[in-house]
């Protein structure tokens, strides 16, 4: 589907300085772009929903073709709205993005209403489906496949200059992926920046093992085992484990183009199926042995009741 | 490839306007320019109904806003248009947060404000409908035969 940033909070900030900082994130992001790919040609505040016809209410539109003066504009109005109108609100810088001779509308979006930052992450970069590509992702890797990768880390290291010089928002995850990128599903990914080194990763193959409803993927009895886990336990685990270590860095190396710098990595794929290939493996290899010996969640639920009958009042 | 249009009464459509086609768009009185969130087809069924059709987008978010934009468009250059159709895979597990569709009938919903997803344009409410591409297989298989005998009648 296209490019979705998510952030965390480095320090305590209010509310409003954080959609201040957020909002720097998206211009940073537009100014990567800008004139190269994207133009943009005006800038839609809506509270509640973004279109009329998903319930929404247009606030304002700006007419504006400059990211700074638009984010400038968009900040001092949304500083000015109560609370409640601005926790509903979601700003969306629209475009064209520019491919040689296919131009396709697109949009930089800013959701500050909870319910479609849980869907759509905290900013979400994309174009509109047309002609053979299916969103920004797509037409990025189809009509730039040997830019792909130089483009994805310059654009990470100006979010990560964007972080230096915000010092309130961090950058938590970036990901690049075809379709709206889903818990149970890692496999439209055609790259990822992730926190916590090779453990982001297994994060998030982790969390898709045991969530997917897909027994051909996944045989239930795998899932089952997820259950009674806390999977951060379980993924710490894991990266503690230098045999566990061994196997991804061998199996990314086969599948990805990595760049570790500090506590982050970031990932892209060298094919459309790259992170397919990768999440199959990294399953076969490390998540389904590593659940390998634990309880079923039916398992877990006979020895917590054993447990129970077992336990006599003490004399 | 092209997804296949949904049968309405045992029927497709008998004229397709391909939007990603200038000419196409040129043809129904639009500006291919304004024309940047554009569904994938205007189809006119025999029943002299009119639908937009959006198919390749990966996201429900965005085919609404395609769909949305495009029927706007028509119906302001005097085209008709009866329904708005989303046809996709499924609805995955992020989305379903905030679309569901309403069993048999086909209309998408919205979760958040318990309401059917419509267009409104020019004072008419149009619905947008969903199907997944499992569901229209199984109608062009189950309606094949008719839609044959009507095709070569």
């Amino acid at each position: 589907m296209g490019i979705f940033i998510d952030l965390y909070r480095i320090e305590r900030v209010p509310y409003y300085e954080s959609i201040r900082h957020k909002l720097q994130y998206s211009i940073d992001a537009i100014k990567f772009f800008h004139e190269a790919l994207f133009k943009l040609e005006n800038v839609e505040i809506w509270i509640g929903a973004p279109s009329e016809t998903l319930g929404g209410k247009l606030m304002k539109r700006i007419q504006e073709v400059e990211p700074y003066m638009a984010g400038k504009v968009v900040s001092d109005f949304l500083m000015a709205l109560p609370f409640d109108e601005i926790s509903e609100s979601i700003v969306i810088f629209n475009g064209v993005w520019n491919f040689g001779d296919i131009n396709l509308g697109g949009y930089f979006s800013v959701p500050n209403s909870y319910s479609w930052r849980k869907a759509y992450h905290e900013i979400e970069i994309n174009a509109y489906a047309k002609k053979d590509f299916e969103d920004l992702v797509d037409a990025l890797w189809k009509t730039m496949p040997h830019e792909t990768t130089p483009l994805v880390q310059k654009f990470i290291k100006t979010l990560q200059q964007t972080t230096v010089l915000s010092g309130k928002l961090g950058l938590s995850q970036v990901l690049f992926s075809i379709g709206v990128p889903t818990v149970e599903d890692p496999t439209n990914l055609m790259a990822a920046y992730l926190t916590g080194e090779r453990k982001g990763l297994l994060r998030i193959f982790y969390k898709a093992l045991s969530k997917t409803r897909d027994s051909k993927v996944v045989p239930p009895e795998v899932v089952s085992k997820t259950k009674p886990l806390r999977g951060s336990f379980f993924v710490d685990t894991l990266g503690k484990e230098e045999i566990v270590l061994q196997r991804l860095s061998q199996k990314i190396e086969s599948a990805l183009v990595v760049e570790i710098k500090g506590n982050s990595a970031l990932y892209i794929a060298k094919d459309r199926k790259s992170f397919a290939k990768l999440y199959k493996e990294i399953s076969d290899t490390v998540l389904k042995p590593g659940l390998d010996k634990l309880p079923t969640a039916k398992d877990a639920t006979e020895l917590i009741e054993k447990g129970l009958k077992e336990y006599t009042e003490p004399q | 490839m092209r997804k296949k249009a949904p049968v309405f009464n045992g029927k497709l459509p008998d004229n397709e306007f391909i939007l990603d086609d200038v000419s196409d768009i040129k043809s129904l009185g639009l500006n291919p320019n304004s024309l940047l969130k554009v569904a994938d087809e205007y189809d006119h069924y025999p029943n002299c109904k009119y639908a937009v059709i959006e198919h390749k987008s990966k996201s429900l978010k965005d085919s609404v806003a395609q769909l949305e934009d495009t029927t706007k468009q028509l119906i302001d250059a005097d085209k008709p248009v009866d329904f708005a159709i989303i046809v996709t895979d499924r609805i995955n597990r992020t989305e379903s947060q905030i679309y569901k569709a309403e069993k048999g009938s086909h209309r998408l919903l919205n979760k958040l404000n318990k309401s059917p997803i419509q267009i409104r344009a020019k004072n008419k409410l149009i619905d947008i409908l969903i199907f997944y591409t499992h569901q229209i297989i199984k109608m062009h298989t189950e309606y094949g035969g008719r839609i044959n005998q009507w095709a070569s009648s």
